[in-house]
C-alpha cells in the first residue's frame, strides 16, 4: 500500500510511455491494409447490366413469340364452326324436376297382351 | 466520389478509423476489417447520390458502431480466449525468460486497458499506435487538446501506479 502511495518519477512515467508504446507497437498490423477496391466492383457493374440487358432483350422475344403462337392458336379456333351451331338444340331436364327428361331416343311401346 | 478521391481520404482517415476501430476491443486484425467495412459503405452511400458532408465524422461513427456490434459478438467467436492469445508462439528474437516477461507486461497493460472508457483507449491508441500530437489526437475526436493532454496524463500516471509495485518488490 506504502508503495503505491509512494510519488511517481519521471522513470516510473517513462516506463508506463514505453509499456504503452510496446504494447501498442506489437499489436499494430505488420501491413497497413490497402485500399478497398471499389472502383473494380464499379467497372464490374456496367458489364453485368449489359449481360443482363440482352437477357432481358432475350426473354422479352420469347415471351412475344409465345403471345403471337397463342393469338394465333385463338384465331384459328374462333374461326371454326362449333358443334352445337351446326345441330338443334339440346333439350334439358327442367331444373328440380325429378322425372327423367326427354330422351333423343325413340320411348318403347309396352307389347300387347297375348 | 472519384477512385483517387477515395484513394486519397483512405489515405488521410484511414489510421484514424482504424484506431477508432481498435480502441473498442483491442483486435488490430478485427480493426481493420471493420476500417475496410466503414470506407466500402461509404463509397456505396456516395454512390448512391446520399450527400455526406464529413466524411470523417461518418466514417468515425460508422467504425465505432460497427466495432461495439463486433466486440458484442466476439465472446462467440473468441470463447474466453483473449485475441492474442496464440502471439507467444510466433514470437522471435527473445530467450523464453524475456519473453514471457515482456508477454506478462504486455497481457497486464492489455487488462489495464480494457478497463479504461472507450475514449481514453481511442487517445491511447492514436498516441501510441499512430504516434499523433496531442492537436492531431484532439482535431481527430474534435474534443480540446487541454482534454487530450488531461486524459493522456492521467491515463500514464495510472498504468505507472499499476506497473510500478512489480518493480520495487523485486530486491
Amino acid at each position: 500500500m506504502n508503495e503505491q502511495m509512494a510519488p511517481l518519477t519521471e522513470a516510473d512515467l517513462a516506463r508506463a510511455d514505453a509499456a504503452l508504446a510496446d504494447f501498442f507497437r506489437s499489436d499494430l498490423p505488420s501491413s497497413w491494409p490497402a485500399a478497398p477496391q471499389v472502383e473494380l466492383a464499379a467497372t464490374r457493374l456496367p458489364r453485368r447490366t449489359r449481360a443482363s440487358h440482352w437477357a432481358l432483350a432475350a426473354s422479352v422475344a420469347l415471351w412475344a413469340m409465345g403471345l403471337g403462337l397463342f393469338a394465333a392458336l385463338a384465331v384459328r379456333d374462333e374461326a371454326k364452326p362449333l358443334p352445337d351451331d351446326a345441330g338443334p338444340p339440346t333439350a334439358h331436364r327442367p331444373i328440380g324436376s325429378q322425372r327423367p327428361g326427354p330422351s333423343s331416343k325413340p320411348l318403347r311401346r309396352p307389347l300387347p297382351p297375348g | 466520389m472519384t477512385q483517387a478521391d477515395f484513394s486519397s481520404l483512405y489515405a488521410e482517415l484511414g489510421p484514424s478509423v482504424w484506431a477508432a476501430a481498435y480502441a473498442r476491443h483491442l483486435d488490430a486484425a478485427a480493426a481493420a476489417d471493420v476500417a475496410q467495412e466503414s470506407f466500402c459503405r461509404l463509397w456505396r452511400e456516395t454512390r448512391e447520390g446520399k450527400a455526406i458532408h464529413h466524411p470523417k465524422a461518418w466514417l468515425l461513427r460508422v467504425a465505432r458502431n460497427l466495432a461495439e456490434d463486433q466486440r458484442k459478438s466476439a465472446f462467440h467467436r473468441n470463447g474466453t480466449q483473449a485475441p492474442g492469445g496464440l502471439a507467444p508462439l510466433l514470437a522471435r528474437g527473445a530467450s523464453p525468460l524475456e519473453q514471457l516477461e515482456v508477454d506478462e507486461e504486455r497481457r497486464r497493460v492489455r487488462r489495464w486497458l480494457g478497463e479504461l472508457a472507450d475514449a481514453d483507449r481511442e487517445i491511447l491508441t492514436l498516441r501510441y499506435a499512430l504516434d499523433y500530437e496531442t492537436e492531431q489526437i484532439a482535431e481527430t475526436l474534435g474534443i480540446s487538446a487541454a482534454a487530450v493532454h488531461m486524459r493522456l496524463s492521467r491515463a500514464r500516471q495510472r498504468l505507472a501506479e499499476l506497473l510500478k509495485p512489480k518493480d520495487e518488490a523485486q530486491p
